[in-house]
């Protein structure tokens, strides 16, 4: 079976889904951050630290601050 | 944990798939098993578990992560191993699990558009980047989930 490359936002991001509401991000194999819907629907965006950044009404909103900040490998990320 | 802060530490990531059926008993069983080997060789990771594939971090000194996974290579309850990453690291990602566990069920929702699967791209692609991108984003997700009170409460659970 032939790899299939691997689909990347207009950003350059890769966004994974571990589980329903848990997305994370990355661009060039470096690690942006996670974003984790919490149980009032709403979305919690978290640095390549864990730090939050911020809590947003939507998925894309979430999306955009994490693509937005700086990047670190992913195993440095707590 | 006993072993020394100077011991050198080596980390492998793999993933594998169950040979029948496993359950709750079974998956408890192993798990018991398996966290009371860890603790008497000083190995920490955590387990993943969902449509009968196993994805596992195992973390310790190079001996006894070496001989761990022959005796997980040799284990007739999964086929399949493939190692996704193998390698040197200066301190524990898990420290506090002999092997964790947090249960991760199965996706309800569509992804969306250019949207991965982690557990599905460890488990199944062939690009060892990719492999390797969802491996490290499940440890990723075992960390945040188990590192909150309750999370770190389910991580114990089975």
């Amino acid at each position: 079976m032939t790899a299939v490359p691997e689909p990347l936002a207009d950003d350059g991001v890769l966004w994974s889904m571990v589980e329903d509401g848990f997305h994370v991000g990355s661009r060039n194999g470096e690690f942006l951050g996670y974003i984790d819907r919490r149980s009032d629907d709403q979305f919690l965006a978290c640095d390549m630290f864990s730090r939050e950044i911020g809590v947003f009404t939507d998925l894309p909103s979430a999306m955009q601050v994490v693509s937005d900040g700086p990047s670190a490998p992913l195993e440095t990320a707590q | 944990m006993t072993t020394l802060q100077q011991d050198p530490l080596l980390t492998v990531m793999y993933s594998s798939t169950a040979v029948a059926t496993f359950g709750e008993p079974e998956l408890s069983a192993l798990l018991a098993q398996a966290r009371a080997a860890n603790e008497r060789n000083g190995l920490t990771g955590m387990l993943l578990f969902r449509d009968n594939r196993f994805f596992q971090t195992l973390e310790g000194t190079p001996d006894a992560v070496h001989e761990v996974m022959d005796r997980i290579r040799a284990d007739d309850r999964h086929t399949d191993v493939h190692i996704l990453n193998q390698e040197s690291i200066v301190e524990r990602r898990f420290s506090d699990w002999t092997m964790g566990y947090v249960p991760l069920p199965a996706p309800r929702e569509p992804l969306l558009p250019g949207v991965r699967n982690s557990f599905t791209d460890v488990q199944g692609s062939d690009d060892a980047v990719a492999a390797l991108r969802a491996a490290r984003e499940l440890n990723l997700w075992f960390r945040v989930r188990a590192n909150r009170t309750s999370g770190r409460r389910a991580a114990r659970a089975l």
